[in-house]
């Protein structure tokens, strides 16, 4: 079978340029180290109510923090920007908090087998009915979309790079066609929980001691005015079908462009970096998981 | 230039049948497929009821990706005769997609024995499906080979996964998509997650007259589970090679509500703006549509809201546009929800007629439509508005067009 390969490239279409970015990552992460594994989050003045953060999971708090920190350094002053923007996210594995799920298995157990009876008055009357906002994959849209004032277009996929790479030719097909004129492209991982622990020690035992949560989002746009900092070479995404099956490592991609285990953040933290950097006048992130399953993208910078 | 996109095969797994043959005899019959959870015990919790699919078997513990599998094998087979794509033809596959199976009885054997402790992970089916692994064995069997588009907008992913699949055809990326949702949350955790929200009836005597869309006596959905899949073609590429036309589809708007968590905005504000994306992208005007298939969930507060954005959408023509939702007989399927009921538009188109609201007997304040009541009704209109709307604000519509023959 014959893999296809999906290119966007510049040269044919409107100049696409990235105005801002945003991360939250370990204090001291490099590309080769990572000391410190924990990820603080502060909201600073972000919420308008502070009473709000209690709806947030630690997924939509990466994500929210990530994408506000490249929507205040892209500057938009455009008072259209509301219908305007669309948001374009990918999360990772889906996580869920520890304690909650620890209490769930002790209080829904008789003799260590599952007990409805117990399930459903015990357990099911000490869920904090906030947990199920907290473990909705698409709340991080929610949080981005109010705290912003974005009402426009969006894509929510999940759960690895190349459904990252979905959400950035969904972006780049918006500003194109002219649906939206600014985009925001952001990634979580909530990586440092029992449940992706637990995906992550049965497709790659590899990277378990090298999880961390982090966050990555960066601000598009087809408009000509701000200070672009760098516009969009090429984008490139090959895919072969596989059997998921027989080949399970295909599903949990990493490029190994950092020391720690980024997951779906990587190619956009990755970019992040490089643009702080300044030091190459092209950069490129690419993760290439076969011959056939492969994403790059290009960036020249401005 | 933009192709035009028109649709060659549907398939669907359903609480009222489990193809599109039964699912369409039992739609338009107005039959429900509400009743006590059979698949675990819901014990105490508060909600006892959904509507569950029935009589069918898979390799999957993960019913959701069973679902799948059928559902699209039947669209594919629909469409092309066979599973496989035509070679020739650039391909996508575009779905939304629940949340992974969270096996309770799997978790339990985790937290006793612990991580180290587990013989044999692989066993545990407790994550061991994720949702993407559904979306890879569809691209084998059918030889796709763009990477997999996954929606996980809640509620709204099913119309998302359509709509998303319609752009790139149209835009002349593919000529081919199979596009549709699947999805299963009824599972001890995903209803008592439900529940502890207060969002699903509590009839549970009477599961048959529990979904109540836009009716004064609602009191939340009914959990529903299944799949929808259909097969969208660029119009030319589906004439040439000869396939018989079943539909079109002509027009995909989304919208972010940045309104409330749980609420919709209560004047449906995110609601019209999506709808009124769609009829833009179709190049319609608003006086053409001749049906509304809701979003209609039964919830308090969508009802209302959508009724307002229906009404603002439409202006007095709200009292003549016939509306219903199928919620009302096949519960809620979420992440399936808008493919399914996209499904049933073109069943519409096919039969001639639309399904009723079922359960529908007075109509809420607030929400005054022109609700289809008691029996299917005959239809020979063009286009048919479909909406779905995602808890946190994502809402989705799509337009689904008769095919004629031009």
């Amino acid at each position: 079978m014959s893999s296809s390969t999906i290119k966007t490239t510049q040269s044919e279409q409107v100049e696409i340029s990235i105005l801002g970015f945003g991360q939250v990552i370990p204090e001291g992460m490099s590309f080769n180290a990572c000391p410190n594994r924990e990820t603080k989050i502060d909201f600073g003045t972000i919420l308008k109510d502070r009473k709000a953060s209690k709806f947030f999971s630690k997924q939509d708090s990466l994500a929210l923090l990530a994408c506000h920190q490249a929507w205040s350094m892209s500057n938009i002053v455009d008072p259209n920007y509301h219908d305007r923007t669309g948001i374009y996210l990918c999360v990772g594995i889906l996580p869920f908090e520890d304690k909650p799920l620890q209490k769930i298995a002790e209080l829904s157990q008789t003799d260590g087998m599952l007990d409805m009876q117990k399930s459903s008055t015990d357990s099911f009357n000490a869920m904090n009915p906030l947990l199920t906002f907290k473990c909705l994959p698409n709340m991080p849209l929610y949080h981005v979309s109010a705290t912003l004032g974005i009402t426009g277009r969006y894509f929510m996929t999940y759960p690895g790079i190349p459904e990252w790479f979905s959400a950035l030719e969904r972006a780049v097909f918006d500003l194109q066609s002219g649906l939206v004129d600014y985009a925001i492209v952001g990634a979580a991982a909530d990586q440092n929980n029992y449940l992706v622990q637990h995906h992550i020690r049965r497709i790659r035992p590899d990277l378990l001691d090298k999880l961390v949560d982090v966050s990555s989002a960066m601000v598009l746009t087809t408009q000509r005015n701000g200070t672009p900092l760098a516009r969009i070479k090429n984008i490139e995404t090959k895919y072969q079908a596989f059997n998921p099956l027989g080949n399970k490592s295909l599903l949990v991609q990493s490029s190994g462009a950092f020391f720690a285990h980024t997951g779906v953040v990587e190619p956009s933290l990755y970019l992040n970096f490089k643009l702080q950097e300044r030091n190459d006048k092209e950069l490129c992130y690419s993760w290439k998981g076969s011959n056939y399953n492969s994403c790059s993208m290009t960036l020249e910078l401005l | 230039m933009n192709k035009r996109v028109v649709i060659t095969g549907i398939g669907a797994v359903t609480p009222i049948g489990n193809n599109v043959k039964d699912f369409a005899r039992n739609l338009f019959a107005m039959r429900s497929g509400a009743g006590r959870i059979q698949r675990f015990d819901p014990a105490e919790l508060p909600t006892k009821i959904a509507c569950e699919v029935k009589n069918l078997d898979g390799d999957f513990r993960d019913v959701k990706i069973t679902f799948a599998l059928v559902a699209a094998r039947e669209a594919l087979r629909h469409a092309f005769g066979q599973l496989a794509i035509p070679d020739h033809a650039k391909s996508l596959l575009s779905m939304g997609i629940g949340l992974e199976l969270f096996a309770v009885d799997d978790l339990i054997s985790l937290h006793n024995k612990g991580h180290e402790n587990v013989e044999d992970a692989n066993s545990l089916t407790f994550l061991n499906t994720p949702s993407d692994i559904c979306a890879h064995l569809i691209c084998q069997e059918a030889k796709i080979n763009h990477s997999p588009l996954l929606h996980i907008s809640a509620c709204a992913a099913g119309t998302d996964a359509i709509g998303t699949a319609f752009l790139k055809i149209r835009a002349g990326h593919v000529q081919v998509a199979l596009a549709g949702g699947t999805d299963s949350m009824i599972n001890p955790m995903g209803l008592a997650g439900f529940c502890r929200i207060g969002a699903m009836t509590q009839k549970n005597d009477t599961p048959d007259i529990a979904s109540r869309p836009f009716d004064k006596d609602r009191d939340g959905f009914v959990l529903g589970e299944g799949s929808g899949f259909l097969v969208l073609e660029e119009e030319e590429f589906a004439k040439k090679r000869g396939a018989k036309i079943l539909a079109t589809l002509e027009g995909y708007g989304n919208s972010l509500d940045a309104y409330s968590i749980s609420d919709p905005h209560p004047e449906g504000a995110g609601a019209l703006k999506s709808m009124s994306r769609a009829l833009s992208i179709a190049g319609l005007n608003v006086d053409q549509i001749d049906a509304v298939n809701a979003h209609g969930t039964a919830t308090p507060k969508n009802d209302p809201a959508e009724s307002a954005a229906i009404r603002k959408l439409l202006g007095e023509r709200y009292k003549q546009v016939p509306v219903s939702s199928t919620k009302s007989l096949i519960g809620h399927c979420i992440s399936a929800a808008g493919a399914i009921e996209t499904v049933v538009c073109v069943l519409s188109f096919l039969e001639n007629k639309l399904h009723a609201t079922r359960n529908l007997t007075e109509v809420a304040p607030g929400c005054e439509l022109r609700h289809i009541l008691g029996e299917p009704i005959e239809f020979k209109g063009r286009y048919i508005l479909k909406n779905s709307f995602g808890f946190g604000g994502q809402n989705g519509s799509l337009i689904v067009g008769r095919w004629v023959n031009s």
